[in-house]
């Protein structure tokens, strides 16, 4: 019999946030690529000039201006009216869209090795490291950034329709909430469905009142047209988005010796095959979707990043977000 | 085609199962793969499916290939003419069939003979005459004997040859029949030759103890399979009468009573019957019925026995009383009755009846050649052993029994070849007296098949017509010249009696009978150079031969005519028998059973060139004739049945038995390995079987040729070893184990 245990958060937070990726991450601060309206003031530039507490230009006064604005300073040395602008610094809405469906479930690595947490098993009883297990750890990767930052984090957790949702919030117990969620959700909502990434994208938006910052974590096992759809919608809607495609390595290389049915996690039918015979096959029609996904994503603008569950998050997240943060710095400077 | 190891080949054929079990049982116990990218896999299967499902079938297949190949090669197959053979040259097909004796065992429907015709009718309906085959056909039935050779392309008439063959009673003579495949084949012949014996081995069939000497050229044969089961069968091997000669006179007037002296003179005949049985039967207990008659087969039996036979017996003798009154009406030409001895009817049915001709005479005709005696003396001295020969012979002169013998002396000067030729026995008591011409005349008349008994002379110092005696007969013995003094009786012997045992129906009495009686002097006898040591009819209490007897050159001479050489002379000098109780039986046994012996038996085994007698030309069985030369008919005859000797002018001059070989009879079955060793020994080659189901049936020509065969063996392993790197090849290929494809980024 497997072995089940009770969910402590504080304990499931150590299964998935390796110390040694949070040490990766701890000098890293995660930004939108794109200046996002905030409700709260923070690190962040607001697009929204305003009148807040960093001055930022003065511009000639137009009728209807509000004259409290008014720079009576330039208006004394130089017989001008000029309005004082003043730079909004706002807050970051990092909201976590992580994928859950049946596909998700797979995994080909041991639990212990890839958790470093000296656990065997995992909360609902897997000896396997599954993609959604990765994708949990980069999800509480993302979101402890972000907290520490002090903005606000926010998870959706989906298969065909969204399945759970943790507000966003930048208190210091979101994070935990987070990773509880994510912890304890095959345990409580097993699920086989289908990635719908439509519906799911949709759904979403519908909750999001502001501009936020989302991150995709998902095999993206859907057709590529309905991932250009959803995308679309979410950049229609101007929200910046991070996809992480989470694989593993199994999948990757499909390195198969024997002959043996094949089982879907998500009610494909079971198949016979000689995996040597099909696999130039499959690691084309992969690596032909790979492609496709990332040409969508780049041709929304969306960052990228295919993750490997059997790589360390730590390397492969904070090189991301410092390629991240670089190329932000270069639109503001260069 | 062929398979000379047809269940090799059908295992090996079903082992294609096995790749085809092992995949569906390696199906069957793998574990799911739980997996979540199967769009891909879906996709990818889409795309290659008739690829891969084409894979499978080429690899499938090679490996069915492989395992079939592998499994032909293992059955030794030999290519016919309508598979390899065509366009591989000529072939001359040399069948050797079986119809001898064993031929004719029958499994309850269908005879050994009728199977090896039938398979060689499908043998050569696989030739094809338009290509130059041939074929030639050699009957078994010994001695073997070519009936197409040499080898013909008329296909068609060696068809029509094989259906005409018939069953003989010969044994198979299948060395004679290699050796006539041998002669036939020309070592220089360009088309391939196959010697196929179609036999079924039987024991009577395949003498395996027999070996030949080695030096024959080798030949390769292809041979049908052994019989395993064997036949039950009985053999008559004997029918012999206790007498063969019958005194018509006096089985007509006595009609009972049979005498002390030997039984010819009461009503019964007795024949003795000897059967061996053999075949799987052996090993139980049963009963044999004999039955014995007179005429032609199949006529009225007249005495009847039965043979009991306990578990594990094989021959037995029985001993059957028939009338003697019905001999003598059975008898038909030339005073002569065929005697017949038969038993119920077995697998064999040919060795089941035994022919035996009976001389049947009015009286015996015996001639005391002697000179012309002075008379004066008296008492006992009176009587020389010219008197004491026709006393013996004819005690009561008034009496019916009188006329059993008749007896006349004859002058040796008057003894012509007409007073001979009506004389049925001759006794010399003076041989010093007897010129040369007259022993050559004496010669003649027991060539003839007259009896010849000589007796010393008393009054002779030194005897010189031992000599002369062994000369012109080619007597078996020799006799000293001086006489040697002894005081002695006789006794009987604990050797075997000779072959020709004269004495045989008295020998149970003789112990009492020679008891009284002493000998003083007697001529020495020993066994003449060359000839085979017999043993004497009687001999002396010290061990040596008195009175002894023999064929013209031999016992093995198988020459009619008998000579009987007596040690002493009838003279009380040198014996007193001629007053003892035995002078009597005696002498009447010597001429009665001499002169029945001399005559001839008259009965042979199939296979053998029968003897005819003296003055015949011609033998005649129903349509059939066969020319006389030298006493012999011309050629061998392999049935059995009875033949009628005619001379010049038509009449009969008797009858001559043809009885089956027993050697031919035996029913055991042989096991395949001991067959293939004897086969090989005569061939000097390689032998291969034919599988009659198999090969047979299946319509193909073997070529005979064993390397041939083996060599089709070897080239489906070649052809085996080239399917195997193909499955290799196609196995490594097709598992994609050397595709280096790259992961997925």
């Amino acid at each position: 019999m497997s072995e089940r245990r009770e969910i402590v958060p504080e304990a499931e937070a150590s299964l998935y946030l390796h110390p040694q990726t949070l040490a990766r991450l701890s000098s890293f601060e995660l930004r939108a690529k794109m200046i996002v309206e905030g409700v709260m003031s923070g690190q962040h530039r607001s697009p929204y000039h305003g009148f807040s507490v960093e001055f930022a230009q003065h511009r000639p006064y137009a009728p209807g201006d509000d004259i409290r604005h008014l720079d009576w300073k330039v208006y004394a040395r130089s017989d001008k009216l000029h309005l004082k602008q003043y730079q909004q610094e706002t807050s970051l809405d990092l909201v976590l869209l992580v994928d859950a469906s049946g596909s998700m479930r797979y995994g080909s690595r041991s639990f212990e090795e890839a958790s470093g947490a000296g656990h065997t098993l995992s909360p609902d009883g897997r000896a396997h490291w599954s993609k959604f297990d990765h994708a949990t750890a980069i999800a509480a990767a993302m979101s402890y950034i972000t907290l520490h930052q002090g903005d606000r984090s926010g998870l959706v957790v989906f298969a065909d329709e969204i399945k759970a949702l943790v507000r966003r919030s930048s208190s210091q117990g979101t994070w935990r909430q987070i990773v509880g969620a994510l912890a304890t959700f095959y345990q409580s909502e097993p699920t086989n469905a289908p990635t719908d990434i439509g519906r799911v994208i949709d759904q979403a938006l519908a909750k999001l009142t502001n501009r936020c910052l989302l991150v995709l974590i998902s095999d993206l096992f859907a057709d590529p047209e309905a991932i250009r759809a959803a995308l679309a919608r979410v950049k229609h809607r101007r929200h910046d988005l991070i996809i992480f495609q989470v694989l593993d390595r199994a999948e990757r290389e499909f390195d198969f010796r024997d002959a043996a049915p094949f089982e879907g996690l998500e009610g494909e039918p079971r198949l016979r095959i000689d995996p040597r015979a099909i696999r130039a096959g499959y690691l084309a029609a992969l690596g032909k979707h790979l492609d496709a996904v990332q040409r969508i994503a780049r041709s929304f603008g969306f960052d990228y990043q295919l993750v490997d569950t059997h790589d360390w998050l730590g390397p492969p997240l904070a090189a991301f977000v410092a390629r991240r943060n670089a190329q932000i710095k270069r639109s503001k400077y260069g | 085609m062929t398979l000379l190891n047809p269940i090799l080949a059908a295992v090996g054929a079903a082992c294609i199962a096995i790749p085809i079990a092992i995949h569906l049982l390696m199906r069957r116990r793998r574990q799911p793969v739980p997996w979540a990218a199967m769009r891909f896999l879906l996709e990818a299967l889409r795309q290659h499916r008739r690829r891969l499902r084409l894979e499978q079938l080429l690899l499938l297949g090679a490996r069915c290939l492989l395992v079939l190949l592998i499994a032909l090669a293992l059955g030794r197959p030999m290519l016919g003419a309508s598979g390899a053979l065509a366009g591989r040259g000529q072939t001359t097909l040399y069948l050797l069939i079986d119809n001898g004796l064993a031929s004719a065992a029958t499994d309850g429907t269908t005879d050994a003979l009728t199977r090896h015709k039938a398979a060689a009718a499908r043998l050569l309906a696989q030739l094809d005459a338009n290509r130059g085959d041939r074929a030639a056909l050699v009957a078994l039935a010994g001695p073997a004997a070519s009936v197409v050779m040499p080898p013909s392309s008329d296909l068609s008439g060696v068809a029509e040859a094989v259906r005409s063959l018939a069953p003989a009673q010969s044994a198979t003579d299948l060395p004679g029949g290699l050796a006539l495949v041998r002669d036939a084949i020309e070592p220089s012949a360009s088309s391939r030759s196959a010697a196929v014996v179609l036999c079924d081995f039987l024991a009577g069939s395949a003498d395996v103890g027999r070996r030949p000497d080695g030096g024959a050229s080798p030949l390769t044969v292809l041979a049908s399979l052994p019989s395993e089961t064997g036949a039950d069968n009985a053999t008559v091997l004997e029918a012999e009468p206790m007498r063969p000669l019958i005194i018509a006179g006096v089985a007509d007037a006595s009609g009972g009573g049979a005498s002390a002296g030997g039984g010819v003179g009461g009503g019964t005949f007795a024949v003795r019957v000897a059967v061996r049985r053999s075949g799987p039967w052996v090993a139980r207990a049963g009963a044999t019925t004999i039955r014995v008659g007179v005429g032609p087969e199949g006529s009225a039996s007249l005495g009847q026995g039965t043979i009991r036979w306990l578990a594990g017996q094989s021959e037995a003798t029985a001993s059957v009383s028939i009338e003697s009154s019905a001999v003598v009406r059975g008898a038909q030409a030339a005073g002569t009755a065929m005697l017949w001895a038969s038993i119920d009817r077995d697998a064999i049915a040919g060795d089941d009846t035994r022919f035996r001709p009976v001389q049947v005479r009015p009286s015996v005709r015996v001639g005391v050649v002697s000179p012309r005696r002075s008379v004066g003396r008296a008492g006992l001295t009176r009587f020389e052993a010219e008197d004491w020969v026709r006393l013996a012979l004819s005690p009561e002169e008034t009496t019916a029994r009188a006329s059993e013998i008749d007896v006349s002396e004859v002058e040796p000067l008057a003894l012509d070849a007409a007073r001979l030729a009506s004389l049925d026995a001759a006794i010399v008591t003076r041989p010093e007296a007897i010129a040369e011409p007259v022993w050559r005349r004496l010669r003649g008349f027991v060539d003839a098949g007259g009896l010849l008994v000589v007796v010393p002379p008393a009054g002779a110092s030194v005897h010189l017509w031992p000599d002369t005696l062994a000369s012109e007969m080619a007597f078996p013995w020799t006799a000293g010249r001086q006489a040697r003094e002894i005081s002695a009786g006789l006794a009987p012997s604990a050797d075997e009696p000779p072959a020709d045992d004269l004495l045989a129906l008295v020998r149970a009495e003789l112990p009492d009978l020679m008891s009284a009686v002493r000998v003083r002097r007697v001529l020495a006898f020993e066994p003449a150079a060359g000839a085979d040591k017999a043993a004497p009819l009687l001999r002396l209490a010290d061990g040596s031969p008195w009175i002894v007897a023999g064929r013209p050159g031999g016992a093995e001479s198988g020459r009619a005519g008998m000579v009987v050489v007596l040690g002493s002379a009838l003279d009380f000098e040198w014996t007193d028998v001629m007053a003892k109780p035995l002078m009597v039986p005696l002498l009447n046994e010597l001429v009665r059973q001499g002169v029945g012996r001399a005559s001839g038996a008259w009965a042979v085994v199939a296979g053998t060139a029968p003897p005819a007698p003296a003055g015949a030309v011609e033998l005649r069985s129903g349509a059939s004739t066969l020319p006389v030369n030298a006493g012999r008919a011309s050629g061998p005859v392999r049935v059995a049945g009875v033949w009628r000797a005619v001379d010049e002018r038509g009449a009969s001059r008797g009858l001559v038995a043809i009885n089956a070989d027993a050697a031919g009879g035996k029913g055991e079955a042989q096991a395949r390995s001991t067959v293939e060793s004897w086969l090989a020994s005569l061939a000097g080659g390689q032998v291969r079987f034919l599988d009659p189901s198999a090969s047979l049936s299946g319509g193909s020509v073997a070529s005979g040729n064993a390397e041939q065969g083996g060599s089709w063996a070897w080239w489906l392993l070649v052809a085996a070893l080239a399917a195997a790197v193909v499955e290799l090849a196609l196995g490594r290929w097709f598992s994609h184990a050397v595709i280096k494809a790259e992961p997925a980024r």
